[in-house]
């Protein structure tokens, strides 16, 4: 399978164009990165939040639903290290689709600060006993104390 | 016609992608065609409503009397459809306390405060304002200004103001048979 490549910026997803033709991918790490990404950032992820994005109140696959709490709680939390596990366990609820479709078998993440108000969101799928590894670093908006 | 759901039109784009894109398997639900066909859907949907909209507006039945802003241009198509016609635009719409003069054909019974009188002509809607009871005595009963009468107000537009502004004197006549309206305060 393709699809256009979604590189990740400061400003949400990109898409880039070289020699006039989009980057294309094999569709995995913008599965990935939807999954962490996608919908309205300021949807907290929970029943029946106003913010949720627009296009999932018609969409009758629930795996299409965007919702992403991990890009909530990068908002709100605070960018110390003992928020790691708590983002680290919302990295994991956020790809859990990607085993309920079937796409993998299984699905790890490594969430770590490289930098200051910086995290690194590292994927590791299992997929026909292949592991395939994404990486996502992103701004940790949510200022310290 | 009708407008498709969303999600129908959504579907189609994503069918129609994997079509051009030759994909022999389907696409990741959380991909970017995914999205995009979703942002597309919005946008055609949207269309979809102001063309359902744009074609009501070509009958006086449906037009709306809402304005509308077109490239600049504020127009409320009702009122556009009234000038076209001559009738002129609407007046703002006051209250009225008028006064209904009842035939008593059968002296029992009342009509009751808050009882709903349909104008037919105009569809506007009267709400009486106080009880009367349907017996000849009080109709018959002058002295006091609202005696035997029903008072009812309401919210008249022009129309109703002219169908109002027409009628003759109030009857008291047991026999009279059709209900008169006229306006007794504005």
């Amino acid at each position: 399978m393709t699809d256009v490549l979604l590189t990740n910026t400061a400003d949400g997803g990109e898409i880039s164009y070289v020699n006039g033709q989009a980057q294309m991918s094999d569709g995995l790490d913008n599965f990935f990165y939807l999954c962490l990404f996608g919908g309205n950032e300021q949807d907290s992820g929970l029943a029946n939040d106003p913010a949720e994005y627009w296009a999932n109140k018609d969409e009758t696959t629930p795996a299409r639903k965007m919702r992403s709490e991990t890009q909530f709680l990068l908002r709100s939390l605070p960018s110390v290290s003992s928020n790691l596990t708590r983002l680290r366990d919302a990295v994991l609820r956020d790809c859990q689709s990607a085993k309920d479709i079937g796409l993998a078998e299984t699905v790890d993440a490594r969430v770590t600060i490289p930098a200051l108000n910086t995290v690194k969101i590292e994927i590791a799928g299992t997929i026909n006993d292949k592991t395939f590894s994404y990486a996502f670093t992103e701004a940790w908006r949510a200022r310290a104390g | 016609m009708s407008i498709p759901k969303l999600s129908d039109i959504k579907d189609s784009i994503i069918s129609q992608l994997s079509l051009k894109l030759s994909q022999t398997i389907p696409l990741l639900d959380k991909s970017f065609t995914i999205v995009q066909a979703g942002a597309l859907a919005g946008q055609l949907t949207q269309l979809y409503k102001y063309a359902g909209f744009s074609f009501l507006q070509l009958f006086v039945k449906y037009a709306s009397t809402k304005g509308t802003t077109v490239n600049g241009k504020t127009i409320t198509p009702l009122v556009e459809w009234g000038r076209l016609v001559g009738a002129g635009d609407p007046l703002a719409a006051e209250r009225a306390e008028l006064v209904v003069d009842v035939t008593v054909l059968t002296q029992t019974g009342s009509i009751a405060a808050g009882a709903q009188l349909l104008f037919p002509a105009t569809g506007v809607v009267y709400v009486v304002k106080a009880a009367v009871a349907l017996d000849a005595r009080q109709c018959r009963s002058p002295s006091s200004p609202t005696a035997g009468k029903t008072v009812a107000t309401g919210r008249e537009t022009s129309a109703t103001s002219k169908s109002v502004t027409s009628c003759s004197s109030r009857t008291h006549s047991r026999t009279s048979r059709a209900m008169r309206l006229c306006r007794v305060s504005r």
